[in-house]
């Protein structure tokens, strides 16, 4: 996977962008965690996160400025959230701890922190914490500077002696009533490797000119900051100023450059997406008495946090969910693993979860797909052979029989401008409403559309096995172009996609399109009886096809049809869990995606894609396929909560094979039928359930017994005398324990394994 | 991630196991299975076991309980590597 690629599609994923509270904060506050933490009542976490940017809490949280409040989402749905009464309830209500100070290396430089006010103090503490031995002249007879003169009820002397006592577990050596002037100064800058001066406003000097970004002074070893340097007083800003000059100084001191990689210290503008849809306005909360929150008020005020956040692709996407985290950091982990062979294990997993329907892409604001990146993923592991072929062994040979002599015709009769391409799953589910969708479309055309029966390559393509896809589209572009190149009627949107593949777009046109056109041509039956109210599901790959989608609406109506739209609709579809392979290959993550599509509504579902009318009917939902609608239910149908079977399903496409052949096509040849498949089997139903379940198919087990009756090569248990064959066709080995009785064969029980086993 | 072979994975299923199926009998050969050295490769692995073997033509055989248990094991083991 290519590094480009892959850094910029990391990029794309905002998800880790502080929300705008925090971006504001000149001190970067985790407003999020803390209220997130104050919304469960924990004030003392609260307290601690907020302590993890703050030095002097209960000072700053009396008099902040609060900056995070012009960035904050509620602005625009009641007003934004009163984050500095929050953090005074944290300080409030949540346990003090004394600070612990871990310092990493002990470093031999002295610096002076000229200034005792918020940004001297907070420079002295940060310069403590790396390792330095720091002097803090202030000249008044006590630390705190302007804050002091700020009215007394709000920031009582007991606050802010409070908030000065951590100076007393620190070895910073404090003088009071110093460094009052520049003659000191003079002196301060002979004996100290660095010198801050972090004065009030309106004290600057000629020599205090510094450079706005580091603090750094013309005089080397030099530095100012605070508000001396500034227009406005913002005791955050103040704070800020000296946490960051300390950074300056500490580079200083170590020679290195003053002003690479800082950005995000500065406030900034959030790139976080939030998706405001669900927010409900809510004012304000103000507090009942006095100027401080009780706790229930805290607990209101903090619950009106949005806890912004983007994962919009993760709330839709059961794969991203399941997972537990979110693209920015599945890009890199698949990347990685992909490049580097590292954790293939997990990816393995996500790759083969993924339905690449798109949905990702379509509601991630910077079109991120994850369906993209898992496609690639797949079929990068898949060429390099770590992708274990016998995971999607099942569908592979399922495709190739759909493409046999025995399942697939292709029928085009003289004079014909259009083919019919129903799909193999329509073949394989709905065999007979494929025949009678068939004659409508004959009618309509007068004789004039021929017939594809056949798979078109998607379980290929979806395997990553992408020469087999090739291989199977252009044997049917090498048909059809021998054909004149006709206008393709498909069915299947899935099929629509992958045929784009290999011929121009202007030749593909969905059934429902046609019958729609010719809706008023009396040629599609009539409504019978009353009809159900449905809610439209749309397959994903209609995502990008509006026309069709809005042909299938108009047939459920013209067929009396009330209909509902889905949340998950149109553009913003969600698949059934069928693409991909994944409810084959995933089932736990395969049966999320069903359940949480088929919960979208209580209503019975109106579909047009064969695959999610299985999906969702074989997990109990009632669902309506439009050829249903039209033509009546399928005899085919199961009751809701159960399947067709696997054998059925391929039994159903060579049955609906020969009909197709007998009536439309009877010039064609009868298909050379392989020997074994005329073994006659008897199954009880427990046998054929478990086999089902095994996911072996009656061909498979045909076979089996075929060659070792053929061969002699079988096991004879004397026990029970019962017979015991095995067969590997492809990468699996089929094992079956039979008897034979009179012409058929009697089936006791049949397994597999994948390991091959040899002498 | 330590690389975890095919016949550590294997070494459980001993020999006393497989010699516990008693009887079976390679009707080509009309002669009893016995237990055998046999090769199982999967993947990039391949390593040796002890399974039932007809001692005239070689055929093998593999239980059921083995194939959906133990097989089954060391398939999805080897493939999630
Ligand atoms: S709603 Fe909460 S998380 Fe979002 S910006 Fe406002 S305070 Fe921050
Ligand atoms: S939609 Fe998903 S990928 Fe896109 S920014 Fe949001 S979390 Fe990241
Ligand atoms: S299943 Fe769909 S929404 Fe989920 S990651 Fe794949 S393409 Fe995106
Ligand atoms: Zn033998």
């Amino acid at each position: 996977m290519d590094k480009e690629y892959i850094g910029a599609l990391e990029d794309k994923c905002i998800q880790d962008c502080p929300p705008g509270c925090q971006s504001l904060c000149p001190l970067h506050v985790d407003v999020r965690k803390m209220l997130e933490a104050i919304q469960k009542a924990d004030f003392n976490l609260a307290r601690s996160i907020y302590e993890r940017s703050v030095a002097f809490p209960g000072i700053l949280s009396r008099i902040c400025d609060a900056s995070c409040r012009s960035g904050c989402l509620r602005g625009d749905y009641g007003g934004a959230i009163d984050v500095p009464r929050l953090e005074e309830a944290a300080v409030l209500f949540g346990m003090k701890k004394a600070r612990k100070f871990r310092i990493l290396r002990k470093r031999s430089e002295r610096v002076a922190v000229v200034g005792g006010g918020l940004c001297g103090m907070t420079a002295a503490l940060t310069l403590y914490e790396k390792g330095y031995d720091v002097e803090l002249f202030e000249k008044s007879s006590s630390l705190g500077g302007c804050v002091r003169s700020i009215v007394l009820d709000i920031l009582t002397p007991d606050i802010i002696a409070e908030d000065v006592s951590v100076f007393d577990s620190t070895a910073v050596s404090i003088r009071l009533n110093s460094g009052r002037n520049a003659s000191e100064l003079e002196n301060l800058i002979e004996s100290y490797d660095a010198v801050l001066v972090a004065w009030g406003s309106g004290q600057a000097t000629r020599e205090l000119v510094a450079d706005i970004d580091t603090f750094i002074c013309r005089h080397s070893g030099l530095f100012a900051a605070g508000s001396l340097l500034r227009k406005n007083y913002s005791p955050s800003t103040s704070m800020s100023d000296g946490r960051r000059a300390a950074v300056s100084i500490d580079r200083y001191l170590q020679g290195v450059s003053l002003s690479a990689g800082r950005d995000g210290e500065l406030p900034f503008e959030s790139c976080l997406y939030t998706n405001t849809e669900t927010i409900v306005p809510s004012s304000v909360t103000v507090p009942a008495e006095g100027g401080s929150f009780r706790r229930d008020e805290a607990l209101t005020e903090a619950c009106r946090c949005v806890l912004c956040e983007c994962m919009e692709c993760v709330s839709a996407c059961k794969l991203l969910e399941h997972h537990g985290s979110y693209p920015k950091r599945y890009v890199r982990e698949l990347s990685n693993s992909v490049n580097q062979f590292y954790g293939v294990r997990k990816t393995k997993h996500m790759l083969n979860g993924c339905t690449d329907c798109g949905l990702c892409a379509e509601l991630c604001p910077n079109d991120l797909s994850m369906g993209e990146l898992c496609t690639m993923g797949k079929r990068e592991l898949v060429e390099r052979g770590i992708m274990p072929p016998a995971v999607h062994d099942f569908p592979i040979q399922d495709m190739i029989y759909s493409n046999s002599e025995q399942c697939s015709i292709r029928i085009f009769p003289e004079g014909a401008d259009s083919v019919y391409f129903p799909g193999c799953q329509m073949q394989a589910l709905m065999p007979d409403l494929l025949e009678k969708s068939y004659e409508s479309i004959l009618q309509m055309s007068s004789g004039r559309t021929g017939l594809y029966l056949g798979c078109c390559g998607a379980p290929a393509d979806w395997a990553g096995r992408i020469p087999l896809r090739d291989e199977i589209i252009e044997s049917f572009r090498t048909w059809w172009s021998g054909c004149g190149k006709p206008r393709i009627i498909y069915a299947c949107t899935s099929c629509r996609k992958i045929l784009a593949n290999a011929v121009d777009k202007e030749s593909l046109i969905s059934l429902w399109e046609i019958f729609d056109e010719k809706s008023s041509e009396n040629i599609l039956p009539a409504t019978v009886g009353e009809q159900p109210r449905l809610a439209i599901a749309d397959p994903c790959t209609s995502r990008y096809l509006p026309e069709v989608r809005s042909a299938a609406r108009s047939l459920f109506k013209r067929q009396g049809c009330e209909i509902e739209e889905l949340f998950y609709s149109g553009e913003l579809t969600r698949c059934c869990g069928f693409g991909g392979l994944v409810s084959l290959t995933e089932p736990e993550v395969g049966r999320l995606m069903v359940e949480a599509r088929i919960n979208e509504s209580n209503e019975d579902y109106g579909l047009y894609c064969v695959m999610c009318q299985d999906n969702f009917a074989s997990e109990g939902k009632s669902t309506r396929h439009i050829l249903e609608v039209l033509y009546g239910a399928s005899a085919h149908r199961k009751p809701p909560g159960s399947r067709i079977s696997y054998s059925e399903r391929q039994e159903n496409r060579r049955r609906a094979r020969e009909s197709v052949r007998r009536r439309w096509a009877s010039n064609h040849a009868l298909p050379a039928d392989d020997a074994w498949e005329n073994t006659r089997l008897l199954i009880s139903e427990e046998v054929a359930a478990r086999v089902e379940e095994r996911m072996i198919l009656y061909r498979d087990i045909q076979r089996a017994v075929f060659e070792a009756e053929l061969s002699g090569r079988r096991i004879l248990n004397p026990e029970t005398e019962h017979l015991i064959a095995s067969n590997k066709p492809g990468v699996v080995t089929y094992w079956v324990e039979y008897s034979l009785e009179g012409e058929a064969v009697r089936i006791h029980n049949a397994y597999s394994h994948r390991l091959e086993v040899m002498e | 991630m330590p690389t975890v072979t095919g016949s550590r994975l294997w070494s459980n299923y001993m020999k006393t196991e497989v010699s516990n199926i008693d009887g079976l009998l390679c009707e080509g050969c009309n002669l009893l299975l016995e237990a055998g050295k046999v090769h199982i490769r999967y993947m990039k692995s391949k390593f040796p076991a002890e399974l039932l073997v007809c001692p005239g033509c070689g055929l093998i055989y593999v239980p059921e309980e083995l194939a959906i248990g133990k097989m089954a094991e060391v398939e999805r083991t080897l493939e999630d590597k």
